[in-house]
């Protein structure tokens, strides 16, 4: 039997316009793509981490992990995450209400939806594919912050009406491109902003796993089942992530249920972050309780290129597989199309 | 840049406009007749730009500026409501933000005419 396991992950996301459901490259770039494990992956127990930081999705985001005993890096998972509400056309939501939507608003603009697939989950008997799918939104988004999305706001809005009356006017080409460069970096600073959510985050989840022994459809049964609620509190000056997850997870061929309660603490500093978690396992006999402990480094050494490492200790499912020994690599693939649905 | 050229059917009455930029992303419109502004911000709702039998054989332009500060997606989408014509007319502009880019302009012109 393996203890350890070497992963490499390699994230791919593209998000698509409803109406241009085209194979065009996004400029997205891949701090984006880092998107955490979807709820599927969770209750296949093949997440990186048991505790993940909510993030806003994406309209769709595809993830592939590679977790092997043997040094193979063919990847045996796989999840594809959907944002249900992005796939469609929204004339009427403007920035006002995007960036301040109630309960309601907020569950339909960060609902995402995913499914996936390992041959490597720890609660594979033997041989076989492990399917889940798995929903997640924010009841709680947090907040951007305000006074300076007013100030980068308010800026952008006097270059975009100096953009309206060169187009007007026909300026020159020079003053044009000026005034698209400064527009293009109001924008991206804002778009930074807005994903770097403060104060309290509530994310709330829920999935379902099926296993298929020897993969025989036939076979096919429930495997898994869980609910959990993901609190999170960023503060900005020291960059800090507190994060509770309180899980509900029902086992069916062991007709038990579990409770998970944890924690992980995230310190972030220019392109390092390091983080630490603990989650206890609770079920309704002793040999259920068990524990997962882990510390992870991650430093980005460029844009969009990052090195993770992870160490510690996993759920005992019963296996003795316990030890978790992580080095991921998120290399450059973002930029790559991967879908092409054609043009409308 | 995304461009629309249609025709509007007046009245005698009050012209309105109002254009929504929505996905969540910022948008600014000018609106103008000739050399003459109308308005040029982030809201124009139910702006009057005139009687119907003062516009006549007039053009107007709208022209918006909508960047991507939203990321969940690609999308923009602009969308002209006039008021006070003929009839109420709803156009709507799409289009989507492709590699490196993070704003579009829409253009969209509006031949005023008489009723017949």
């Amino acid at each position: 039997m393996n203890n350890g396991i070497l992963v490499t992950s390699l994230t791919l996301a593209v998000t698509l316009s409803s109406r241009e459901l085209v194979g065009q490259t996004t400029q997205t770039t891949l701090d984006e793509f880092r998107t955490p494990a979807s709820p599927a992956f969770v209750l296949l127990g093949v997440a990186p981490s048991a505790v993940e930081r909510p993030t806003t999705p994406k309209a769709l985001a595809a993830t592939i992990l590679s977790a092997s005993g043997d040094l193979q890096f063919l990847p045996k998972n796989y999840a594809v995450e959907v944002a249900p509400y992005w796939l469609a056309s929204h004339p009427g939501l403007s920035y006002e209400q995007f960036h301040d939507p109630g309960v309601l608003q907020s569950l339909k603009q960060t609902l995402s939806l995913s499914f996936a697939a390992s041959k490597s989950s720890l609660i594979l008997p033997d041989s076989g594919t492990a399917v889940g799918i798995g929903a997640r939104s924010f009841i709680s988004s947090g907040y951007t912050d305000r006074k300076r999305l007013d100030e980068l706001t308010s800026k952008l809005d006097a270059v975009q009406q100096a953009q309206n009356i060169a187009e007007l006017n026909k300026s020159p080409r020079a003053v044009r491109d000026s005034l698209a460069e400064q527009n293009d970096g109001l924008t991206r600073q804002i778009q930074a902003l807005v994903k770097d959510r403060l104060g309290w985050i509530l994310e709330a989840a829920a999935g379902i796993v099926a296993v298929y022994p020897q993969d025989a459809f036939a076979s096919g049964k429930i495997a898994r089942f869980g609910a959990w609620l993901t609190p999170a509190y960023r503060l900005p000056h020291p960059q800090l992530d507190v994060l509770i997850v309180t899980r509900f997870l029902r086992d069916v061929p062991a007709s038990q249920s579990l409770f998970d309660i944890g924690a992980r603490l995230v310190y972030s500093n220019r392109g390092l972050s390091m983080s630490g978690e603990y989650v206890q396992r609770f079920g309704n006999s002793s040999a259920s309780k068990t524990h997962r402990a882990s510390g992870n480094l991650e430093y980005r050494w460029a844009e969009g290129k990052y090195l993770t490492a992870t160490f510690g200790r996993n759920f005992d499912e019963g296996g003795g597989r316990t030890l978790i020994a992580l080095i991921g690599l998120d290399i450059g693939f973002g930029k790559v199309p991967i879908l092409s649905l054609g043009k409308e | 840049m995304k461009t629309l050229h249609t025709n509007y059917k007046l009245d005698p009455g009050v012209i309105t406009i109002t254009v929504l930029v929505g996905s969540g992303q910022r948008g600014n419109t000018l609106v103008a007749i000739g050399g003459q502004v109308f308005a040029n911000g982030p809201v124009i709702n139910a702006l009057e730009i005139g009687k119907g039998n003062e516009l006549a054989g007039k053009t107007l332009s709208v022209i918006s500026n909508v960047s991507q500060t939203n990321t969940s997606t690609q999308d923009a989408v602009v969308t002209y409501q006039l008021r006070g014509g003929e009839e109420d007319r709803e156009h709507r502009l799409d289009d989507g933000f492709a590699d490196g880019e993070v704003q579009i302009q829409f253009v969209a012109t509006f031949d005023l005419t008489e009723s017949p």
